[in-house]
């Protein structure tokens, strides 16, 4: 009988409501209704751009105005109003991730991390998390474009965290991203 | 295999197309009302734009995003959700995996590929019945589909009680 290897390593999780907000951030950021981010913000300062070039040609300011507001409101439903929306979303589904992760623990195999709760074990193949993203606080492991597995950092052993790193940023070289937000 | 109504147990492999049917959302009306909106006002300033400065040709720009928007809940949503759909289900394995269910009053054992435990249906935050499909969730984790071809008339009338009367 194949006895399973010893994993790599075990970390007690424990992740808060910011921490779980962030991740869900950087998980609509990566792969959800914030990719675009870039390309509003790009797409917001040529038409304020674009408005206020044309308030000096002594037009009517209807149009003008149109443009800037358009810009603006671009600019606000971006950085605003859906990473608010994200956020109360995140606040409501962190109820539930308590009730089911509490006391959970994750343990790093070569090939899968396994998370091991009272009341379900979750196991995710490495080949099959879509992106790891790290930030100064955080390793999130993007399973699709809703589920994710989170790691905080201050959760590894401090003996251990080096290798863990080490170890995930190993598995993950070709699908990692380094981020200080979930803007950038 | 039912006993006295208390459990009900089945496995469960869906196909594409259901995952793909299970897919379609509701979109909120807004963007319909804004498209009627913005559709109004471009028609209006094809008209009585030139005071203001609007010319024939943002105006009708400004027609053809409130059309856009007119037929997107009707039209582009559905096209649009069941194209994120299929790309779900391909990428996730474990929709393709069996999925095991043993259902009691007050919780649900599961096992797949990913998931293997037994979840309270207090914990649920989500149960839809149609008449093709049992849709229920638990937060963002864990979502779970069984077609209604799989259950009998009383099958699926414990599976409801048992959750309604737990969430």
């Amino acid at each position: 009988m194949h006895e399973r290897e010893s994993p790599r390593a075990q970390i007690a999780l424990t992740v808060t409501r910011k921490e779980y907000e962030t991740a869900c951030l950087l998980l609509s950021r990566r792969l959800g209704s914030l990719r675009a981010l870039p390309a509003a913000i790009l797409a917001a300062g040529l038409l304020l751009a674009a408005g206020f070039s044309f308030l000096g040609w002594g037009v009517s300011l209807f149009f003008p105005l149109l443009l800037c507001l358009t810009g603006l409101l671009i600019l606000l439903v971006m950085l605003i109003v859906q990473p608010a929306a994200i956020r109360r979303q995140a606040a409501v589904d962190y109820n539930s991730y308590q009730a089911l992760m509490e006391t959970a623990v994750l343990r790093l195999y070569a090939d899968e991390a396994e998370t091991a709760a009272p009341k379900l074990t979750l196991t995710d193949s490495y080949a099959l998390i879509v992106e790891c993203v790290e930030t100064p606080e955080l390793l999130v492991l993007f399973r699709d474009r809703q589920r994710f597995l989170i790691l905080p950092k201050r959760c590894l052993p401090p003996e251990e965290a080096e290798e863990i790193l080490s170890f995930i940023r190993l598995v993950f070289a070709r699908k990692r991203r380094v981020m200080r937000s979930f803007i950038w | 295999m039912m006993e006295e109504e208390k459990t009900v147990a089945l496995s469960v492999l869906i196909t594409r197309e259901e995952y793909l049917r299970s897919s379609v959302r509701h979109h909120p009306p807004a963007v319909t009302g804004a498209g009627a909106v913005l559709s109004a006002a471009g028609l209006a300033g094809l008209f009585f734009g030139a005071p203001v400065g609007l010319t024939p040709a943002a105006a009708i720009c400004i027609v053809a995003l409130g059309l856009i928007l007119l037929v997107y809940n009707g039209v582009l949503a559905p096209f649009l959700d069941r194209g994120a759909a299929a790309r779900e289900f391909d990428s996730r394995e474990e929709l393709r995996m069996a999925t095991a269910y043993r259902f009691t009053a007050e919780s649900v054992w599961v096992e797949n590929g990913r998931v293997t435990g037994e979840l309270p249906l207090s914990l649920a935050t989500d149960f839809q019945r149609t008449s093709e499909q049992i849709a229920f969730r638990f937060g963002r984790e864990l979502s779970f589909l069984i077609p209604i071809r799989l259950l009998s008339g009383e099958q699926a009338d414990f599976i409801e009680r048992a959750f309604s009367r737990t969430m």
